[in-house]
């Protein structure tokens, strides 16, 4: 009660000292107290495609039907099939390639504590994203709107304070930007950038705002800023300190998996300035233990019996009654031929060029690029000590090529000590195959090695905390925004339907971001509403 | 003259060993409670080491004067440091009852040896009879002395560490000055002056830095003595003791004072109390210490008390520390008494409970997790628990010292959709402090207090919710949500350092 305290935001000494004198069970060095397991697979299967290899079994296939058929339950897949069911349309079938649906925003349990394996928040949505607003209210979580325009929902879900912290030289200081060290010219740097993206997100002459979300609905004044990388914008403002850059490419990294030379000066200023409201304040964050996992699980929960997991698509050939689809069932080995008046494929360019016979757009197809990722898990007896600011949800190291850990437990009100870290490692190489590459030759006891000596600086004791590591690498887990890919039409080219066949998925808006997978998906949906003669109000 | 001389020092010998005993039995009924079993154990210990020191004294037989002072600097050392010892000891696993009574043999035996032998020392000036005579009514004498200075005048004025160093400090005296006492006895009076000398030094250094010490084994200053420390996986718990009262902290803040805290728990459990027409069930949150529960329980009308504290050590604490068990007068015994050790925010959320009336007695506000039990999601989960005619009474920090704290509480509150009636007292270990009134409808400050209370009185209350012109609200609080914990910045700039 009596105010006797001394620097307990600092960290507390009592704290500290507390977590230092018991300590943790590992041994001091060692790794050898750790288990875990690279938990993917799915590349196998993915790589038969490309290779062309087995996916021509003899014999003849099993034919089946659909009234629409969603190749891919990720989040773009599921939120199509749900807009269709939404709709009426009830005989809706969808195909996914991996065990669970989910794609990147599937989430895992480790040591009985749920963890997202991706996507872990989705910003709170204005009103008027119609279908993402609907989405949530069927999650329970819409409260009515706010005087911001945006809606409101269960305090609870939201991100809990402390939200961010940053270690720098192994002190951890509240928010992302390393206040701590900076010198007066970084400071200066990091104001002047705040300047620029004020006067970016001004509306243009219509009244229209130049970076919102969905991102179809930008207005166009800003939109030559990307045919410039966010590297070349930076210099010629004089954002050339290395904390105002390593700031910028943090942002980059986080959102897009990319570099700054490799994303677009515009997609840059719309990760900053998307989720402004009027009055400066941003939008805050829903969050669950097991990330978007929550999200995606109702999508799936309401598709209930038409999810068909294990199906590798071979093929999609659309023609003048609708389309066919060639899969292959992966634990049997059988054929499928499907047959859809209307197919939406909620899969990733790269996949589409590879899926879709006599592609007209196979050229614009071929710009997307996408950053392969690696996330950890990491299951703690007990949270380490470390020095500063407190533990927070979101852990960033300064100059890390990680994005540093999530605590999947940080919304959690419990007793128990142990916790689960989520780690994110964008490979944001130039060179994606390379980095693909380097992806599947890596061990286990290299991630293993890896994660620990890149948190090591922020927790000198934390490989005796540690009990478990479970990896899994997502070869194409985000696609790039690189210059060129938003505004010179590859994109709208990319999306438009061939044929029967609508397109659906996040990398259509140029980023990786729920509400992007969400619109893509609902607007394909939509698309095959109205080709089917279907009443509907439109939701995209 | 000499033998003189040596009864003296039979009296000092015999005070400081059983000073050390009485030191030895003090601090393990702080540390481990339940007082008499730790005295008896310490008496019977120390008498039955005695009888062995005696025996041993027949294999003694060359240069026992020498032997004498050797053994005497020895309890200086053993004894002198044994509080401060044993004050380090009870921060290890395993160390404190080994040491305990470890100590308490060593000494026992050490000062059992040299009574025979002064004797011995003395049997060619004096004949048996006038020797036992002598020597045995001072050594009682010396036991009689300690006795009761310890708990008038040592206790009090030095604390168990000075005392223990202090009696140390005259056993090497003793010791050195029994070098000349006997000098036509003593073989090698130099060496002995010397480490006789080095003892005093330590013991003196010791007596310096008695306060550095404690505080060492603390690793922060605390006004009074440390008498039980321990770290719990979720704070740190240590309880002080001064001259008339003693103290609870956690994580170094003060929790009460015993020599005021009535007027704290009186304040924050009655008002709440007077506006419930049946008190029926009632819910403590936090409040581990029993002293709320102990207020709670002077209604008849209770038939339950459910209390939640996350820590099992302090509800342990509560009930088996003597002097705190006192002291809430075995409230958590009471058979209408449920204890559950768990976070209250979770476990708001799975009770289905409804409670009539509901005390929050949670620590100020200074790290995030306890900042999120002041949370607008936290009170809303409390809202729905509450009987509709039920009342919440609930600490809410300084409104002096953290007037933007007190008034962001207030503001959380409402925002929940409580209506609030924000009162303070005069806490003398606090100063001004700040307590809220909440209910989920409109009410009528509270009037009447039960008869025979140490503080409030139905003539009182009312003026518990005038404010003083220092305690009035900001301009515009705004309420203390989980996504800000807005609360927690606003009450670390208030009284941070």
């Amino acid at each position: 009660m009596r105010p006797r305290r001394r620097d307990l935001l600092l960290g507390g000494a009592a704290s500290g000292l507390g977590a230092l004198l018991t300590g943790c069970g590992g041994s001091a060095g060692g790794t050898a107290h750790i288990s875990g397991s690279i938990v993917d697979d799915e590349h196998r299967a993915g790589h038969r495609l490309r290779d062309g290899s087995g996916t021509r079994p003899a014999g003849t296939p099993r034919e089946r039907r659909a009234r629409v058929l969603v190749v891919g339950a990720g989040a773009s897949g599921l939120s199509a099939a749900w807009r269709l069911v939404r709709a009426g349309v009830e005989d809706v079938t969808l195909l996914e390639l991996a065990d669970v649906p989910g794609g990147t925003s599937r989430g895992g349990e480790l040591a009985g504590l749920a963890h997202p394996w991706g996507a872990h928040y989705l910003p709170v949505p204005r009103a008027d994203q119609t279908a993402l607003v609907r989405l949530l209210d069927e999650l329970g979580l819409v409260r009515g709107i706010a005087p911001s325009g945006r809606v409101r929902v269960p305090e609870e879900h939201l991100v809990r304070a402390p939200q961010e912290r940053i270690s720098y030289l192994g002190f951890w200081q509240e928010g992302l930007w390393p206040s701590v060290g900076a010198s007066a010219d970084d400071e200066a740097e990091v104001a002047r950038f705040e300047e620029l993206l004020a006067e970016l997100a001004t509306p243009g002459p219509d009244g229209g705002r130049p970076f919102d979300l969905p991102v179809a609905r930008c207005a166009p004044h800003r939109f030559e800023l990307d045919r410039e990388s966010a590297a070349a914008w930076a210099a010629r403002h004089g954002l050339t300190g290395e904390r105002v850059r390593w700031y910028l490419e943090y942002a980059t990294r986080d959102d897009f998996g990319a570099s700054l030379a490799d994303t677009s000066a515009w997609a840059l200023a719309h990760y900053f300035n998307a989720r402004l409201d009027a009055d400066g304040s941003e939008a805050d964050f829903l969050t669950w233990p097991e990330g978007n996992a929550r999200i995606v699980r109702h999508l799936a929960d309401a598709l209930a019996g038409r999810i068909l997991c294990g199906r590798l698509a071979t093929r999609v050939t659309p023609d003048t009654n609708g389309a066919e689809v060639e899969a292959l069932e992966l634990t049997g080995g059988t054929a499928e031929l499907w047959r859809a008046d209307r197919v939406v494929l909620a899969a990733p360019q790269f996949v589409v060029r590879r899926l879709l016979a006599g592609d007209p757009h196979a050229d614009a197809r071929a710009r997307f690029r996408y950053s392969p990722w690696v996330v950890a898990n990491l299951h703690l007896a007990e949270v380490p000590a470390g020095r500063g600011f407190p533990q927070a949800w979101d852990n960033v190291r300064y100059d890390s090529a990680s994005l540093g850990y999530v605590d999947a437990t940080h919304q959690l009100d419990r007793t128990a000590r142990d916790a689960v870290w989520t780690w994110y490692l964008p490979l944001i190489d130039s060179d994606e195959a390379a980095a693909r590459t380097r992806l599947l030759a890596a061990t286990w006891e290299d991630w293993r090695d890896l994660v620990l000596a890149d948190l090591r600086p922020a927790h000198p004791e934390l490989a005796r905390c540690v009990t478990r590591i479970d990896v899994r690498r997502w070869g194409h887990a985000m696609v790039k925004p690189t210059p060129g890919l938003l505004w010179s039409g590859v994109r709208e080219r990319a999306a438009a339907a061939v044929g029967a066949v609508h397109m659906a998925h996040t990398d259509l808006s140029g980023m990786a971001i729920f509400e992007e997978a969400h619109w893509q998906g609902v607007r394909a949906a939509e698309e095959a509403l109205a080709a089917l003669g279907e009443e509907f109000e439109p939701w995209a | 003259m000499r033998a003189r001389l040596a009864f003296l020092a039979v009296f000092l010998i015999s005070a400081c060993g059983l000073g050390y005993q009485l030191i030895a039995g003090t601090v393990s009924s702080y540390l481990l409670g339940d007082s008499v079993t730790q005295f008896s154990v310490t008496i019977g210990l120390y008498l039955s080491a005695l009888g062995l020191g005696s025996y041993l004294t027949r294999y003694l037989e060359r240069d026992l004067a020498d032997r004498f002072i050797a053994i005497e600097l020895a309890v200086a050392v053993a004894g002198g440091f044994s509080a401060l010892a044993l004050m380090f000891a009870y921060g290890t696993e395993g160390w404190f009852r080994p040491l305990l009574y470890g100590n308490i043999l060593v000494v026992g035996t050490l000062v059992g040896i040299e009574i025979p032998l002064l004797m011995r020392l003395l049997q060619d000036e004096l004949d048996l009879k006038e020797l036992l005579a002598k020597v045995l009514a001072w050594d009682y004498v010396g036991a009689l002395a300690v006795a009761l200075a310890f708990p008038l005048a040592m206790l009090p004025r030095l604390g168990v560490a000075r005392a223990a160093l202090a009696l140390g400090f005259v056993n090497a005296l003793t010791a050195l000055w029994s070098v000349s006492i006997f000098r036509d006895r003593v073989r090698r009076p130099t060496s002995l002056r010397l480490q006789a000398g080095i003892v005093l030094a330590l013991l003196a250094v010791g007596l310096a830095q008695a306060r550095y010490l404690t505080a060492l084994a603390e690793h922060s200053a605390y006004a009074n003595e440390i008498v039980y420390a321990t770290n719990t996986p979720y704070q740190r718990v240590v309880i002080t003791r001064g001259p008339k009262d003693f103290q609870l902290f956690l994580s170094g803040a003060l929790q009460f004072n015993s020599a005021d805290e009535y007027r704290y728990h009186e304040a924050l459990v009655h008002p709440a109390f007077a506006v419930v027409a049946h008190p029926r069930r009632v819910l403590i949150l936090g409040g581990g210490d029993g002293l709320a529960a102990r207020e709670a329980l002077r209604y008849d009308e209770v038939e339950s008390v459910t209390l939640v504290d996350l820590d099992p050590e302090v509800t342990r604490l509560a009930r088996e520390l003597p002097s705190l068990a006192e002291l809430n007068r075995h409230s958590l015994d009471d058979p209408r008494v449920e204890v559950v050790n768990a976070d209250a925010m979770s476990w708001l959320q799975t009770d289905t409970g409804r409670y009539d009336v509901v005390v929050v007695d949670f620590p100020d506000p200074h790290s995030f997790s306890v900042g999120k039990l002041y949370t607008r999601t936290f009170y809303e989960r409390l809202l729905a628990r509450l009987a509709p005619d039920g009342a919440v009474g609930l600490q809410a920090t300084s409104p002096r010292l953290a007037p933007a704290s007190y008034w962001c509480i207030a503001r959380t509150l409402e925002a929940a959709g409580f209506s609030v009636r924000p009162y303070r007292c005069g806490v003398p270990s606090f100063g001004e402090w700040g307590f809220m009134l909440a209910a989920p409808r409109a009410f009528e400050a509270p009037t009447r207090v039960p008869d025979g209370l140490a503080f409030l009185t139905s003539e009182f209350l009312p003026s518990l919710f005038l404010l003083p012109a220092d305690a009035q609200p900001p301009d515009e609080p705004e309420p203390n949500l989980l996504s800000t914990q807005l609360l927690v910045r606003i009450y670390e700039r208030e009284v941070g350092p």
